[in-house]
């Protein structure tokens, strides 16, 4: 799973990303980044996120934890 | 590199595309921006411009937004890519289909845009939002983004492959096998199915989409493991829609396809690159993908019943056409005359051979009729192309129009036929000299000394200035790297060969 949601953000902000990575990581993990971060988890793992829940996990670490408690 | 502009966000294409994005700097401005001569995207580096138009957030007058669409179109030299549009899907005049007539109306402008200019290209939005579930609500009202994660990997590939096909071509040559793939069963030891009624209408349907890629222009070629009696025969079948005269070579025998594929490619004059490949044995596919890596192999549908379904997303992939050229139709006609020439070539010497075919040369110097043509020259020649400097319409243009430019086109014709224009000059005259800038020919005309005679126009017109002739070698064009040398240029480092003013020799 944490294997998984790190994958995902790769696909999205390119390689270097790992467990300890957050929203600035790159230029590309903005804000907007942030959102179709979510967006992609969403349809990686078939789950569905709040407003709170998008613009709160903002590290890899938090969104794991949110992921696990959904999942 | 591409720009994205819409009155939508749609930024999030970003994350998608393989190409560059240039930043914007936020949506909605996209009116503002088309008005302006001074804005991003008529000023910024961008080669391509994305302007994302949402209908259901439109509120303007769809006719003045063409119009500003029409003036970017005329005043920048950009490639636009403008989509086609489409509604959300529910509305409240449902029953009344007044969002479809819109639609409709919208798109038809939208398609007649293409006809007019040679600037813009079509991503087809409408289709897609038909065909796919792509809206997400929830993203909408957070942060005004429409569309769902599928849409924009589907649209940033869409989109790539528009710009590729611009950029570099389509395929030309489908080469097909023959059992199982043009016909049901093995022919000569069964009944072949190929008929209007059960299986044999999935081959039938087959063969009809053969035939329509084959009126745009595409060559077909047969490359099979039969007996070559067989395989006529089943071309000979009293259903086929394909005859033995719709395929320009047919290698029918027990040889390896890899080399029958190589000699079809040497027969035509082709690089492997522009070859597609179509066999439903798997074993077949490996070898051929693992000889000729060159060739493109598609996958062959697992089920039978989605052959039709799969060949047009194959058509699409490769075979997609961005413009119609003259010389697109005429191709067909002109490969068979060079296979023609060929089999007249194998009779007598090479010298009699060139006299016999009683070529014309016809010099086009700095005409503007045909600028299309020639930008497309040198955005698909790479074997016979000194310096493979890819031009745009609008850079050819310039060219014409410039003083310090000549462009010299060719047109060939000989007994067999009228191959069209196909060779370019481009020329950049300094004040006591003239450097090549572009050199590059056909491969249709290789070895007709054509080259000769295009050496001795630029020599006849600037022959009293020094010369400077360019290479910049390329992995495809290494076959003129002596070009220069051999009409006697002295070369004087890599890449630069002079012939000084009045052909005098140096001290």
């Amino acid at each position: 799973m944490e294997k998984r949601v790190i994958e995902v953000a790769k696909k999205l902000f390119g390689e270097g990303i790992d467990e300890n990575s957050q929203i600035g990581f790159n230029e590309k993990w903005d804000s907007l980044g942030q959102i179709n971060l979510f967006m992609a988890l969403e349809k990686e793992f078939g789950v569905k996120f709040d407003y709170d829940e998008i613009t709160n996990n903002t590290s890899i670490k938090d969104i794991i934890n949110l992921i696990k408690n959904k999942l | 590199m591409i720009e994205i502009i819409s009155n939508i966000n749609m930024d999030s294409l970003k994350y998608y595309l393989s190409i560059d994005v240039l930043e914007s700097c936020g949506y909605g401005n996209y009116m503002l921006d088309l008005s302006d001569e001074n804005s991003s995207i008529y000023q910024s580096k961008s080669e391509f411009v994305f302007l994302f138009l949402d209908i259901d957030e439109f509120s303007g007058n769809f006719d003045e937004f063409l119009e500003l669409v029409e003036k970017f179109l005329q005043k920048s030299h950009k490639i636009l890519i403008l989509n086609t549009v489409s509604f959300y899907p529910k509305q409240i005049d449902t029953f009344l289909y007044q969002t479809l007539q819109k639609e409709l109306e919208y798109n038809k402008k939208i398609l007649q845009l293409r006809n007019k200019y040679k600037n813009i290209l079509i991503f087809d939005f409408y289709n897609l939002s038909k065909n796919n579930e792509i809206y997400d609500l929830k993203y909408w009202y957070l942060a005004r983004i429409k569309f769902n994660k599928d849409f924009f990997e589907k649209a940033a590939k869409e989109i790539e492959l528009l710009i590729n096909t611009y950029k570099y071509g389509s395929k030309k040559v489908l080469v097909l096998d023959m059992d199982n793939t043009l016909w049901g069963g093995v022919v000569g030891e069964e009944e072949i199915k190929l008929s209007n009624d059960g299986i044999g209408k999935i081959y039938l349907d087959f063969q009809k989409n053969i035939k329509k890629l084959k009126d745009l222009g595409v060559l077909l070629a047969i490359c099979s493991k039969n007996n070559y009696e067989d395989g006529i025969k089943g071309l000979n079948h009293p259903s086929s829609v394909l005859k033995e005269n719709d395929f320009i070579i047919k290698k029918i025998n027990w040889n390896h396809k890899a080399d029958n594929i190589r000699e079809i490619a040497k027969e035509l004059n082709l690089g492997l690159d522009s070859f597609v490949f179509i066999d439903d044995n798997p074993v077949e596919r490996e070898s051929v993908k693992q000889i000729l890596p060159e060739v493109t192999v598609p996958e062959f549908p697992k089920e039978i019943y989605y052959l039709n379904d799969w060949f047009l997303d194959v058509v699409k992939k490769y075979f997609a056409k961005i413009t119609l050229t003259k010389e697109d139709v005429l191709k067909q006609k002109q490969y068979e005359n060079n296979l023609k020439r060929k089999q007249l070539e194998k009779n007598i010497t090479y010298e009699e051979f060139l006299k016999s075919l009683e070529i014309k040369l016809d010099f086009y110097i700095d005409d503007d009729r045909f600028i299309e043509r020639y930008a497309q020259m040198t955005q698909k020649t790479n074997q016979f192309n000194l310096t493979t400097k890819r031009y745009t319409a609008h850079d050819i243009k310039n060219f014409i129009f410039s003083d310090n430019y000549t462009v010299i086109a060719v047109n060939y014709k000989d007994k067999f036929g009228d191959e069209g224009i196909t060779a370019l000059v481009i020329l950049e005259e300094k004040k006591d000299k003239v450097i090549i800038d572009t050199f590059l020919m056909s491969c249709r005309i290789l070895k007709r000394d054509v080259e000769k005679e295009i050496i001795n126009k630029i020599i006849e017109m600037f022959g009293n200035k020094d010369i400077i002739g360019l290479y910049y070698p390329t992995k495809k064009n290494g076959q003129v790297k002596d070009l220069y040398t051999n009409f006697g240029f002295e070369k004087i480092d890599e890449n630069t060969f002079l012939r000084r003013a009045n052909g005098k020799k140096s001290n």
